[in-house]
């Protein structure tokens, strides 16, 4: 679809009609980007720079399959995103509590310790199904991203990914979903539209901008390759 | 023999032994999901209790033993027909057919000493391989008896060279050729076995020639009444004659498939590695090297000069060849499956026991019969340890092992737990839904028919199977509100597939499912999990 169809024109018009067009409309933009945006302006902005742990897919990668699964090989990882001046990791070192008080493997404070790394023991594991970690940031804040890794050893998508915010730590009242990709609400968590996804050494950024809350959750229900829950290391950026 | 405080002594263990393997053996069987060939095994079970028939495939499925022998626990059961059989009742057959393991291994004691016999008997009971096999409802563990039991009914043969022994050998024989053709491989390695204790026999007359030994009209009556044992079970009691020929045409298949490209084939070291030292995802150890440690005393003890009665020495060094040359068949065999290595590794733990009574008897100190019964005690309490680990659910911090074949070395070809929680619970769930209920028709379009999923789906009156058939088109016929389809041959499928939505899971490790829902049945479904 050219761009004349697409704003309902009917006949293309001349090309130095359209130059001028174009020209006019950069003239008229000039002062906007001019103004004092807050979403812009570099003063009220940090950029954050991503360093990512190194990529570590090891042994025979198994077939992995899901509904709406996003194809990773096109999936481009965000390398720095800009923010609201002032926004950190708000999780590092936080508490956190899980629907399996015992891990299998780990402990719960591997979440939030800033070990990234996918090597035996920088992950917790959890029980199999449905399960749940949750952060504790101390108090309600205003949030801009979550970032999150599973576990990025070998190639596999994690089920039933919801990831919530609430000020309330039962998740029983004022509960925002920022992710959901439980795509036949198995979890009864509700339907979700977000696709799939294999994780890797780049972890998952999931927008929250205009989100608050004290308390952040993420639920997975097992894995392309077996029923158990990770997390490598989950990142709550905001202030 | 033992004196009578040594026998109470005896008895106490015994019934301590034959406890613990109950308890390895027969509790939380219902945990891990049917496995493909305890599927098929019971859909023989369906025919023969639904039908009445029973019919021999040389391709496949073995003879009929294991199945005959469950139904004494199916009718105890109180299951009234196919659709309420459980899974417990199907795997209790094996583990009862394990518990009298533990019971007939301590009959070997005649030749190996009966505290030799009883250590046997208690690495039986915790042998985690031992365990694991006798609670899947597969012939492994009915074989393994059978042959213990035609191996002592050999040994006295030749004892007492009295036909009731040659006869009752040849009808276990033909019984285990109604179980699973390959006890030939076993039976060759004993035989082997048989041959070397001849001759290494001290009390050999120069005149004792070989024919004399084996007694070729004995020979005979053993062979007939194996032939007939095994005529009237495969043919199922004389009613299908003609699988009593394809019982040993069946041979040519299996040497196909022995040496052939099955998917099954793994490198010599399989087994060794396997019984020896697998260290699995996770950290976790699997090991029975004490049994092979101990089982290599054993055959040391009974090729070493020393006192031994010349029966205990026959029998120990026939059984030394037989584990040796049926470990060495079985590995050099390409085609591999854990379980097959059940046999010899039971003859280890018989060997085993017999190392282990002249170790205590060569340490004829206290301070050193405590250094060997220390860390004997230690591996006992390890082997008890993986087989609890291997089955029972896990305890507070721990995995569970008994389905996750990266940990668990045992499992193989698994069903995958996600099969149940994600296909057959919401098939199930639909079924509530549909206004057809349990005749909500279902389709399954698989090269394999999607086993074990026949037995999971054993309520639903309307489920078809298919295969390459509609592997590029789903024939008018097979729409259906759900449909269930091998992966691969999806993506062919997906014009007539729009208006259905899927969800992938792993019926084994390395093969995916493609549970595809009718649109408007599916939003109902999404509807109903939010109530």
């Amino acid at each position: 679809m050219t761009a004349c169809r697409f704003i309902g024109m009917k006949k293309k018009p001349p090309v130095i009609a359209t130059c001028l067009s174009i020209f006019a409309l950069g003239a008229a933009a000039l002062p906007i980007a001019h103004a004092k945006d807050p979403n812009t302006d570099t003063a009220t902005r940090d950029t954050i720079t991503f360093i990512f742990p190194k990529e570590m897919f090891q042994g025979t990668p198994a077939p992995v399959k899901r509904a709406n699964l996003e194809d990773a090989e096109n999936y481009v990882p965000h390398k720095s995103v800009t923010v609201p001046a002032g926004t950190k990791n708000l999780a590092k070192d936080k508490p956190v509590t899980s629907s399996d008080d015992f891990p299998i493997i780990g402990e719960l404070a591997m979440v939030t310790d800033g070990d990234k790394d996918a090597a035996d023991g920088s992950f917790v594991e959890l029980a199999p199904e449905k399960q749940w970690v949750q952060i504790d940031l101390g108090k309600s804040a205003d949030i801009e991203f979550v970032m999150v890794w599973h576990y990025h050893k070998n190639a596999r998508a994690y089920d039933d990914v919801v990831v919530q915010i609430s000020d309330d730590p039962e998740f029983q009242k004022g509960v925002k979903t920022l992710f959901n990709n439980d795509h036949d609400n198995s979890s009864g968590l509700g339907k979700g539209s977000d696709p799939a996804y294999i994780d890797k050494n780049h972890g998952r950024l999931i927008d929250a901008s205009g989100s608050s809350g004290r308390f952040v959750r993420l639920y997975s229900a097992g894995n392309t390759a077996n029923a158990l829950n990770h997390y490598i290391e989950v990142e709550v950026w905001g202030k | 023999m033992l004196a009578t405080p040594q026998r109470l002594l005896f008895a106490s263990a015994v019934i301590i032994t034959l406890t613990a393997a109950a308890v390895l053996r027969l509790q939380h069987l219902e945990l891990r999901p049917m496995h493909t060939d305890e599927a098929v095994q019971a859909a023989v079970l369906r025919d023969i209790w639904q039908n009445g028939k029973y019919i021999y495939d040389p391709h496949d499925l073995h003879g009929p033993v294991l199945v005959l022998s469950s139904f004494p626990l199916v009718w105890l059961s109180g299951a009234e027909d196919f659709e309420s059989l459980k899974e417990t009742t199907l795997r209790s057959t094996s583990a009862l057919w394990g518990i009298v393991l533990v019971a007939v291994t301590l009959l070997t004691g005649r030749w190996t000493g009966w505290k030799g016999a009883l250590v046997a008997a208690g690495l039986t009971t915790l042998s985690p391989m031992m365990v694991f096999y006798a609670r899947y409802f597969i012939m492994e563990t009915p074989l393994v008896v059978l042959l213990v039991l035609f191996g002592l009914c050999v040994a006295r043969y030749f004892e007492t060279r009295s036909t009731k022994w040659i006869l009752a050998g040849g009808i276990i024989a033909g019984i285990m050729h109604a179980t699973k053709e390959t006890f030939v491989i076993s039976v060759a390695a004993l035989a082997l076995g048989i041959v070397s204790g001849f001759l290494l026999r001290k009390d050999r007359q120069p005149e004792d020639g070989f024919l004399q030994f084996l007694r070729p009209g004995h020979l005979a009556l053993g062979f007939a009444a194996a032939a007939i044992a095994s005529a009237v079970l495969v043919s199922f009691f004389f009613t299908r004659p003609s699988a009593i020929a394809d019982s040993y045409t069946t041979y040519l298949n299996y040497l196909d498939r022995g040496a052939g490209e099955s998917g099954h084939e793994k490198p010599w070291s399989y087994y060794l590695q396997l019984i020896g030292w697998k260290k699995m995802e996770g950290g976790h150890l699997w090991t029975e090297a004490l049994t092979l440690a101990l089982a290599i005393a054993g055959a040391i003890f009974a090729f070493a000069p020393g006192k031994l009665s010349p029966r205990a020495r026959f029998f120990t060094q026939a059984l030394a060849v037989y584990v040796f040359a049926s470990l060495l068949i079985y590995s050099a065999i390409p085609y591999k499956t854990p379980w097959s290595i059940m046999a010899p590794l039971h003859g280890s733990i018989l060997l085993t026991g017999f190392g282990t009574t002249r170790l205590f008897q060569v340490c004829c100190c206290l301070p050193a019969r405590i250094a060997l019964a220390l860390p004997l005690g230690l591996g006992l309490w390890h082997l008890g340890q993986q087989s609890i680990r291997t089955n029972f659910p896990p305890g507070k911090g721990e995995a569970p092992i008994y389905a996750n074949e990266a940990r668990n070395p045992y499992l193989y070809s698994q069903t995958t737990t996600r099969l149940l929680s994600k296909v057959v619970d919401t098939v199930h769930e639909i079924t509530n839904l549909h206004p057809d209920g349990k005749a909500m028709p279902v389709t399954i379009i698989h090269p394999e028919f999607g086993w074990p999923l026949p037995w999971y789906f054993r309520s639903l009156t309307k489920v078809g199977f298919w295969g390459e058939e509609a592997s590029r088109e789903i024939p008018e016929q097979a729409m259906a509100p759900v449909i269930i389809i091998d992966e691969p041959w999806t993506e062919a499928l997906s014009e007539q597939l729009a208006d259905y939505v899927p969800t992938y899971s792993n019926l084994r490790q390395d093969s995916i499912l493609v549970l595809y829902i009718q649109s408007d049945l599916f939003d109902q479904l999404i509807e109903s999990r939010a109530k």
